[in-house]
C-alpha cells in the first residue's frame, strides 16, 4: 500500500465522522450526494468490466483482466460497486499468504476460519516459541487483509493473547488456551 | 472508522438509510415484507407499491403505472430446442425475456462477471418463438417475463412476473463467482426454481 492511497482513505473516514453529528435533512442531502457521485461512476465501472468480460477469452483480455485484479487501486473501485469477481474468502486468503513470511519469522501462522457478514474470523497459530508484539501483529494483519478486502466490516482474531505488548507464548499455551479477540482490546 | 473495518464498508455503513424500512413509492407508507410493486413503464422502472396503490393500477396502463402480477407458471409444453437458444445469442444459460407494451420490443436480461447485462432480441428469432408458443402472446406486456434456465443441462420454462425475475438476479449477483458464475450460484438458481413462488418478489426471504 501506498501512503497516498492510505491517506485518502484514511481521509474518507475522517469526513465520514465529520458529517455524522449533522442534522438528517443536511445528512441526507450528503448521503444523496455521494450515492450519486457512486451510482454514476459504478454505471461507468460496468460498462469497462463488461468490455473487458467480452474479450476475456483473448489473451490481451485475459491479461487485462488478471492485471486489474491484482492491482489494489482497482481492487478497491471493483470491490466498492460490488463487481470484484473473487469472493472475499479468495483475497482474504491471498492476503494471508502474501503475509506468511512477514509472521513466520515472529512464530506465527495465521489462517482464515470464514467470513461471515462481512466479518472475517482468522484463526492464529505459533509455530515456535518467539517475542511478538501483539500490537503490532494484529495491525499487520489488519493492514493486509483490509488493503485487498475493503468491503470487511471487522477482523476478529482468535488465539492472539489479549493483554501485553510483547508476548511470550509457548506453542502449548497457545493451543490449550485459544482466547478469542474481538475488535479492539478496549471492547 | 471502527477497527478491523476497511474504506469501503465503512462508506456502506455511513450511507445506510436511517430507516430499513422500505416505504411505498406512490403514497409513502411503511411496507410489509413481501409487498406489491408496480412498473411505470414511461421511466421504465420498478417502483415498491403498497396494496391500496398496486390495486388502483392492477386494471392497466392508467397513468402508465402497471401492476406486476402475482402469478408464476412453469410451462412445461415450452418449444425451444437447443439451436433456436443459441440463435437469441444469450452468452449464459439463464435469462429472462420481457415485451415493451410502448414498442413492442423484446428486451432479454442476464447475469455476467459484471452484473446485470441487457440485450435488444432480434424481432424475428421473437417471433418465431411465439408462433411455436402462442401462450407468450399472453403475457403482459413490461410485468411479465419469460424465464428460460439452460444451466447445467436444465430445459426450464417460466412465465414469472418481473419482480420476482429481478429477485433472482439479486440472488444470482449476490452469489456470483468467478467469469462463469460458479457453483453457489448454480445451487441459488436450483432452490429458487424449484419454488419460485417460495420467495417473496423482494427477495427478503434468502435462505
Amino acid at each position: 500500500m501506498s501512503h497516498a492511497d492510505a491517506h485518502e482513505e484514511r481521509r474518507i473516514e475522517a469526513l465520514i465522522e465529520r458529517l455524522e453529528p449533522l442534522d438528517e435533512p443536511r445528512l441526507a442531502a450528503a448521503k444523496e450526494l455521494v450515492a450519486a457521485v457512486l451510482e454514476l461512476h459504478g454505471r461507468g465501472m460496468v460498462a469497462l468490466m463488461e468490455l473487458i468480460a467480452v474479450h476475456s477469452e483473448t489473451s490481451v483480455g485475459r491479461a487485462i483482466a488478471e492485471g486489474c485484479l491484482r492491482d489494489r487501486d482497482i481492487t478497491g473501485l471493483l470491490v466498492l460497486h460490488g463487481l470484484h469477481p473473487q469472493s472475499s474468502e479468495v483475497r482474504v486468503r491471498q492476503a494471508l499468504a502474501a503475509l506468511h513470511a512477514e509472521l513466520g519469522v515472529q512464530g506465527i501462522a495465521v489462517e482464515l476460519v470464514e467470513v461471515e457478514a462481512e466479518v472475517a474470523r482468522l484463526r492464529l497459530t505459533a509455530t515456535g516459541a518467539h517475542g511478538f508484539s501483539v500490537h503490532e501483529v494484529r495491525r499487520q494483519i489488519e493492514a493486509a487483509v483490509l488493503e485487498w478486502t475493503p468491503e470487511i466490516a471487522g477482523i476478529e482474531l482468535e488465539g492472539l493473547p489479549p493483554s501485553g505488548q510483547v508476548a511470550f507464548v509457548p506453542m502449548t499455551a497457545l493451543r490449550s488456551d485459544p482466547r478469542k479477540v474481538v475488535g479492539d482490546e478496549a471492547r | 472508522m471502527r477497527p478491523g473495518e476497511g474504506w469501503v464498508a465503512g462508506l456502506r455503513r455511513f450511507l445506510q438509510p436511517a430507516s430499513a424500512h422500505a416505504r411505498c413509492e406512490l403514497c409513502g407508507v411503511i411496507l410489509a415484507m413481501g409487498h406489491a410493486h408496480v412498473v411505470d413503464a414511461a421511466e421504465d422502472r420498478m417502483l415498491c407499491a403498497c396494496e391500496t396503490c398496486a390495486r388502483s393500477h392492477a386494471e392497466g396502463a392508467r397513468e402508465g403505472m402497471l401492476r406486476v402480477p402475482d402469478r408464476v407458471s412453469r410451462l412445461t409444453a415450452f418449444r425451444l430446442d437447443d439451436n433456436e437458444w443459441s440463435n437469441l445469442g444469450i452468452p449464459v444459460g439463464i435469462a429472462f425475456f420481457v415485451r415493451s407494451r410502448r414498442d413492442g420490443r423484446v428486451v432479454a436480461r442476464y447475469p455476467g462477471a459484471a452484473g446485470a447485462m441487457e440485450s435488444l432480441l432480434d424481432l424475428d428469432a421473437w417471433s418465431s418463438l411465439e408462433r411455436a408458443n402462442p401462450v407468450l402472446r399472453e403475457f403482459e406486456p413490461d410485468v411479465e417475463a419469460l424465464l428460460v434456465n439452460h444451466l447445467d443441462g436444465a430445459r426450464e420454462y417460466f412465465r414469472m412476473p418481473i419482480d420476482r425475475c429481478y429477485a433472482l438476479a439479486g440472488l444470482i449477483r449476490s452469489s456470483w463467482s468467478g467469469f462463469t458464475g460458479g457453483d453457489a450460484m448454480r445451487d441459488t438458481v436450483r432452490r429458487f426454481l424449484a419454488e419460485p413462488a417460495a420467495t417473496p418478489p423482494d427477495g427478503s426471504a434468502r435462505a
